[in-house]
């Protein structure tokens, strides 16, 4: 497995982890009431804004992990170089990642009108960006395995 | 309109070449190696750019380093 495979696969993983780590906290707070009424919401934004966090720092230390490693070993790494092939990878893997948004976006919305409440529509929200983001690495991953 | 297959004769024109590697040539063009061997395999259709560059690498014209068949 070359490093960018690797990579774009523990990617995919840490965006599992991240959100079922989210989705527990949830249950917690759904269990204790927590998420009942407009306090529920700032509550949410809270999680939320953790979520973001853990992402982006999570994000940045797999990389600089991977960079490590693959250096380490005397593996070939691309860190740092970027080039139209991978831009091409990357460009028809968030093609997908945006479906996923947009059906995120509309369960959202059937949630409000069903009248679900806020928060389950912004976890809707949420899980379609999640997934967005699970899908796009995945899909990465399979064309460099597949060597497009 | 057909779509066709785009081969090339990258392999040869690197063994021709005192057996320039890969990686020789993704630095020559700016390119990762990953990115040659998906080219040399036929996987990867590069832009017009990138196209000339290799030419350009290999001193040759752009027609002898790639080849479009029609289906």
């Amino acid at each position: 497995m070359s490093w960018v495979e690797r990579a774009t696969l523990v990617q995919a993983l840490r965006a599992v982890v991240i959100w079922l780590w989210f989705l527990d906290r949830q249950r917690d707070h759904l269990v204790s009431g927590a998420l009942d009424g407009p306090q529920g919401l700032t509550l949410l934004g809270w999680e939320m804004l953790l979520l973001i966090i853990a992402t982006v720092v999570a994000g940045i230390v797999i990389q600089i992990g991977a960079v490590i490693l693959s250096t380490a070993t005397g593996q070939e790494t691309i860190a740092g170089l970027e080039d139209e092939r991978d831009r091409l990878i990357e460009a028809l893997a968030m093609v997908k990642g945006f479906t996923m948004v947009g059906f995120g976006f509309l369960a959202a919305v059937l949630a409000l009108w069903q009248g679900w409440g806020a928060v389950w529509a912004m976890n809707l929200l949420l899980a379609g960006m999640v997934l967005s983001d699970i899908v796009v690495n995945l899909l990465k991953f399979w064309r460099y395995a597949r060597g497009d | 309109m057909p779509k066709g297959r785009i081969s090339n004769t990258i392999r040869r024109l690197r063994f021709d070449a005192g057996e320039m590697t890969q990686k020789d040539l993704a630095e020559k063009v700016g390119v990762t190696r990953q990115t040659i061997v998906a080219i040399e395999a036929a996987k990867y259709s590069p832009t017009l750019e990138l196209a000339f560059q290799i030419a350009h690498v290999f001193g040759r014209p752009l027609n002898e380093v790639f080849q479009w068949e029609p289906d």
